[in-house]
């Protein structure tokens, strides 16, 4: 048994210190970048394409199951969105709640015959409404068929060639869009998907939909996903796009090519992880054609979020991620380790799969040890430590540094008493929230076995005060 | 594996980053203490420098300006603002004499080694300013480089906008130059450098294709009916991708001198030279290829279909039409289409 | 046409074509054949009639080119015909042709055809005529400004043409019954002058008073309705050495019989007695330049006639939660379009909803340049739409021809 937990405790040392020189390795190859566009004036560089021709026009589609309370000012920001040509499409997924009507009555909508033209199959459309303050806002009244058959009808709907699909509870910046199509027109359509990052909007302070002054929360469940995001989008993210091997485009924002979403097949219905697995499905598709086109990701046009609050939510969340997760690589084993798929598959693939999805795994076998070893002599308490240390390294220290080097490039937040709470909560991380977060992900895991595909309900207050 | 060796590690790198942590928080409360005076002489000028754009001879910003600490950048952030909010901006006397006055030295040292951001950043400014006095500065550099990457592309976009011709020449060195690069020079000459170089762009000595399907596709764009019979010239062309943009311009114009020039479009092998027809034959309304369109609702290219269908209903009895042909139509598909731009006329009104 | 300085207004259906035709008096209309709300030619027939006293040009543009259709447009009296879509190499000429030949057409003329009273032209130039004959003899005159009451009611009951005849019916009234020696003149829209020479402002008004009275006493033929009677008001100001300022002290004294109940007459008093009428200029934009930038172009019109007061608010919602209207004061409201608390579209739907439309005018001053956030704002009841960026100058060019009619 302790011949066993040693080479265990090996094993998992072994990894976390393979895992955290990697993470520190691809930060490396993103901070060039960060570095080099973060001082550059965002307003010029984008200035050119709002009074451009030349833009595409694009389609928002903003799904929406039970989220009366957050959806009217979620459209109200994309009204304020600055770019030359653009329909908004809400997508009630057939709540209980008055997610429509709420709609209906704000912009004053009204029914209107409409052909949609059917490139993907859906749950039954009810009705099409169009607002008569705002004719280019729309909204589709559908039967429930999941996020995922949600997005699908909305771009049955759309009538451009590109789309961004954000979720109900989101707030897009003001420029958001234009900064993610900027990319794709430069590239002359080379680019077919970008994504933009997410930050958490808790804290903030966001006044009908304009978000006023940066802030963080007190809720320290809140403070850590910060840190988390810090360390996912920073670290892991931007260095994949630089490879052109990202894998996530995150849900709550991202910008697609139409045509080539509907060549994919649109979004499927069978995962909980949607946005994941059509951005590899897409990257599927790139490789399998030989296309020379991209997906990038984009540090900078902020796309703001409610994180949960409560850790019933929180553990639902994630465990749906973790679901999401495997089911995509699972659907998609094929490209592990393929070399027909290029980087995607000799890098990208292994990493979700050793990194972000396997790395759950270890950690929980690290805790195990470690209180194995501390109280009931599992292993030598020499090793026990070790792996003590390594796991603080593993989870505090790493998500210290992301703090740090967030400050060193981005500096989104504006007050040094943020940073250094920041810093602060990001080192307790490997005491309590990591170990949470491990469970969960395992459970995660476990629940894939089990498969019911459901929305996760999520108690929403609302994002705007 | 040694306990003790791990503490030491940890502790070094905790350390090591409670260092830059301090750092870091020092580094922040200077840039914030700096932007918010920045900040607030923005504000406190936001008054005296509308005045003094409105009417030069009232000095008052000139005094406060230069007592402020960080007038550069002060003054930076007016003038762009003011230039992106009024037209007049840009050929203000006033801007280009503020900005040379104040900004022509540090944009001269920023240029030569300001980083990779900042270069940029002044392009930018320089070509919002109109800074004529920094030409000079500007061709040397563009002589200097020898890659087309995002900073010589500005280099030459905000050479055009200072009236340079001299841009287009830059472009053509490199072959891959696209045309939304040339289309953005075009579009910051002035007007009447604008229509030499296009009227250049457009002869036969011009051997630069992507220069003239750029200045092709630009004249539609910008509506320059002036060169209408030229355009409708360049549909005789023998390259494909000439006559094609020649169509998409002629789309953009709306209107054509010689209809019958489209005729042969209709049965060209390359569908999207029938799609651009039957686009145009829609938009101006040429009842005399209704007939043509009707058959083109049967092509084998859904695009083509699709447009003819689309060009129908720009007729005023375009609906009698596609219902009729919903269901006369020998091919299936062309019943398909017609019935889909039925059910859309329905819907589109309100 | 923007670009070459031609100022364009567009209405979006037959309606409200015809309310800005009246309200603005164009120089030129261009007119569609196919209206949402009526048919092009009928419209056409009825603004050819309306406009023919001052040589108004005035284009049908259609689709259908075929003869029978031109032909149809020559008999509804358009001056042109124009085929859709219009070839813009030839149109801008042809607008120039047209409006130049108007001018000096109408330079040739002094008479106001509709209702035969002098024409503004012949009306400034008599003016001119009198003042420098009383600089040189010392002789005094008396201007009395006379404007028919609740006119634009008779307008929407019975309609603009019947409109016309009253107007052309309360002239020739009028001209029965002056001096020989007196002077009258069609001044804008329902407004008419009267010169008085060698009149002191108390005759003036004696004589007006007995207009007011014989008016009282006839009654104005309208068809299919009874007859109606009509009153004015009348604002009298005497002319004295060293002052141009003759016309707004008259309009002055009118706008206090206006106020005063109507049916009545003024004379202009003195100095002290201003009764100014207020314009609120009301900036709406979040951008504190945009602001600053339109408020000091606006703070260098000086207008005679009323007071410009100047209001900024940095978003719509400050402006709907605000106090800011008074049912006495007149309004020009500078919408900016994107605004992230409250789109300005929605502060225009509020505010053409909750609010009368007469002494508002309100104009977009946005970024957004698409034609259909365009055709969308207008509808939604704006005036003018500006886009930005702009030129100050023309902002407050444009500001200063709408509010005419406000002032008329």
């Amino acid at each position: 048994m302790q011949e066993i937990a040693l080479i265990l405790s090996y094993i998992v040392i072994a990894y976390m210190l393979f895992s955290s020189l990697s993470y520190l390795g691809l930060f490396a190859l993103a901070y060039g970048k960060v570095k080099k566009e973060n001082k550059l004036d965002k307003r010029e560089s984008t200035e050119d394409f709002l009074r451009n021709q030349s833009t595409y026009p694009v389609s928002i589609l903003v799904p929406a199951y039970n989220e009366e309370v957050g959806v009217v000012s979620t459209v109200r920001s994309l009204l304020a969105l600055e770019y030359p040509e653009k329909e908004i499409i809400v997508i009630d997924d057939g709540s209980k709640d008055s997610t429509s009507l709420r709609m209906i009555e704000e912009f004053k909508m009204k029914k209107i015959p409409f052909a949609v033209r059917t490139h993907i199959e859906t749950a039954e459309i009810e009705a099409i409404y169009q607002s008569s303050i705002f004719p280019y806002i729309r909204l589709i009244k559908k039967a429930n068929g999941g996020k995922a058959d949600a997005l699908n009808a909305g771009v049955n709907l759309s009538s451009f060639p590109y789309f961004c699909a954000i979720d109900g509870d989101s707030i897009l910046e003001n420029d958001g869009l234009l900064k993610c199509m900027k990319p794709i027109i430069e590239s002359d359509g080379q680019i077919i998907v970008t994504g933009g990052s997410v930050r958490i909007a808790n804290g903030s302070t966001i006044s009908r939909s304009k978000v006023e002054l940066v802030g963080l929360p007190k809720s320290p469940i809140v403070i850590m996903q910060i840190v988390e995001y810090f360390r996912a989008f920073l670290i892991g993210r931007l260095a994949l796009s630089h490879l052109n091997i990202l894998l996530i485009v995150s849900g709550a924002f991202g910008v697609f090519n139409k045509e080539r979403v509907i060549q994919a097949g649109g979004y499927n219905k069978n995962t909980v992880g949607e946005d994941m697995e059509l951005v590899v499905r897409l990257h599927r598709l790139l490789r399998e054609e030989k296309s020379k086109q991209r997906i990038e990701y984009i540090p900078d046009p902020v796309c703001w979020t409610e994180a949960p609050e409560s850790l019933e939510v929180l553990r639902s969340q994630r465990i749906r991620w973790q679901r999401g997760l495997l089911e995509t690589l699972w659907n998609h084993r094929k490209m592990m380790l393929n070399p027909k798929y290029g980087s995607i598959g000799l890098f990208s693939m292994p990493y979700f799969l050793f990194i972000e999805l396997l790395g759950a795994v270890f950690e929980f076998i690290g805790y195990f040890i470690i209180f194995g070893g501390f109280f009931f002599s599992l292993v030598d308490p020499q090793v026990a430590g070790v792996m003590f240390l390594v796991t603080v390294f593993y989870g505090s220290l790493i998500s210290a540094l992301a703090v740090l080097l967030e400050e060193l490039t981005l500096h989104k937040y504006p007050k040094v008493s943020h940073l250094m709470r920041l810093y602060f909560w990001a080192l307790t991380e490997a005491f309590w929230y990591r170990p949470l977060m491990v469970l969960w992900r395992v459970r995660g895991i476990i629940a894939t076995f089990q498969k019911k595909a459901h929305w996760g309900d999520m108690k929403r207050k609302g994002i705007s005060t | 594996m040694n306990l003790t060796h791990f503490w030491i590690l940890i502790a070094s790198l905790f350390l090591g980053q409670l260092l830059l942590l301090l750092i870091l928080a020092w580094r922040k409360q200077q840039s914030n203490k700096r932007e918010s005076i920045i900040d607030r002489q923005y504000k406190l000028l936001t008054d005296s420098f509308s005045s003094h754009m409105m009417d030069p001879s009232d000095e008052r910003f000139i005094t406060e300006l230069n007592a402020s600490p960080y007038r550069l950048v002060v003054l930076e952030r007016l003038l762009n603002h003011y230039v992106s909010v009024t037209k007049a901006g840009a050929d203000s006397p006033a801007v280009s004499r503020l900005s040379e006055e104040f900004l022509s030295e540090r944009y001269m040292k920023l240029l030569k080694r300001g980083n990779w951001a900042m270069r940029m950043n002044t392009l930018y400014f320089i070509e919002d300013f109109r800074m004529e006095s920094l030409v000079p500065q500007l061709k040397e550099k563009l002589a200097k480089s020898s890659r087309l990457d995002q900073e010589t592309q500005q280099l030459i976009r905000t050479l055009a906008s200072l009236n340079e011709t001299m841009a287009i020449g830059a472009l053509a060195k490199y072959p891959d130059a696209s045309a939304r690069l040339y289309i953005d020079v075009l579009k910051r000459l002035d007007e009447l450098t604008k229509l030499d170089e296009l009227d250049i762009a457009l002869k036969d000595e011009n051997t630069n294709q992507t220069l003239k399907h750029s200045a092709i596709s630009y004249i539609g764009m910008a509506g320059i009916t002036l060169f209408l019979p030229r355009i409708e010239e360049e549909l005789q062309h023998p390259e494909m991708e000439t006559r094609i943009q020649a169509l998409k311009a002629i789309l953009h114009l709306q209107y054509m001198n010689s209809p019958s020039a489209l005729a042969p479009f209709f049965q060209s092998t390359a569908w999207p030279e029938r799609m651009f027809a039957a686009q145009i034959a829609g938009k101006l309304q040429l009842s005399r290829y209704k007939e043509t369109l009707g058959e083109l609702l049967g092509d084998p290219v859904w695009w083509v279909r699709y447009s003819s269908a689309e060009a129908l209903t720009q007729f005023s009895e375009g609906d009698i039409v596609l219902t009729h042909l919903a269901e006369s139509h020998p091919d299936r598909y062309a019943r398909d289409m017609a019935n889909q731009w039925k059910t859309s006329l329905l819907g589109s009104e309100q | 046409m923007e670009p070459k300085g031609i100022p364009v207004v567009i209405a979006l259906d037959g309606q409200k074509g015809t309310e800005l035709f009246y309200t603005l008096h164009p120089q030129m209309v261009l007119l569609d054949a196919n209206l949402p709300d009526a048919d092009g030619f009928g419209l056409a027939e009825r603004l050819a009639e309306a406009g023919r006293s001052r040589h108004l040009p005035l284009a049908i543009m259609g689709e259908d080119d075929r003869i029978d259709n031109q032909i149809r447009a020559m008999q509804a009296g358009a001056t042109d015909f124009l085929a859709k879509p219009l070839n813009m190499a030839y149109f801008l000429p042809y607008l120039a042709n047209r409006l130049r030949s108007q001018e000096i057409v109408l330079k040739g003329t002094r008479i106001d055809e509709l209702t035969g009273a002098g024409n503004r032209q012949a009306f400034d130039e008599v003016l001119l005529q009198m003042t420098n004959l009383a600089e040189r003899t010392g002789k005094p005159f008396t201007l009395a400004l006379l404007d028919l009451d609740h006119f634009k009611k008779i307008n929407d009951d019975y309609g603009h043409s019947q409109g016309d005849e009253i107007l052309h019916s309360f002239s020739q009234f009028v001209l029965n019954l002056k001096r020989d020696s007196d002077s009258f003149f069609r001044y804008s829209g329902e407004e008419f002058a009267l010169i008085l020479p060698e009149t002191k402002p108390q005759e003036a008004a004696a004589f007006i008073d007995r207009l007011h009275k014989e008016l009282s006493e006839t009654e104005f033929a309208v068809s299919a309705a009874a007859p109606i009677r009509l009153t004015f008001s009348a604002g009298v100001s005497e002319y004295r050495l060293k002052q141009e300022t003759i016309v707004n002290k008259a309009d002055q004294a009118l706008y206090q019989a206006k106020r005063n109940g109507r049916n009545q007459t003024m004379v202009y008093q003195s100095e002290e007695q201003e009764l100014k009428r207020k314009l609120n200029i009301v900036i709406v934009d979040d951008d504190s330049l945009v602001r600053k930038l339109v408020a000091k172009q606006f703070s260098n019109w000086k207008a005679e006639e009323f007071d410009i007061q100047i209001k900024e608010y940095p978003d719509g919602l400050a402006l709907v939660d605000s106090d800011w209207y008074r049912p006495e004061e007149n309004y020009m409201i500078l919408l900016d379009g994107v605004m992230p608390k409250m789109d300005g579209l929605e502060v225009l739907s509020h505010v053409r909803s909750q609010y009368p439309h007469d002494n508002i005018v309100i104009s977009m001053l946005t970024s957004r340049t698409n034609e259909s956030d365009i055709v969308l704002a207008l509808k939604s009841g704006a005036d003018d739409y500006i886009v930005k960026p702009f030129y100050a100058q023309e902002v407050v060019a444009r500001v200063q021809r709408l509010t005419q009619r406000m002032f008329q």
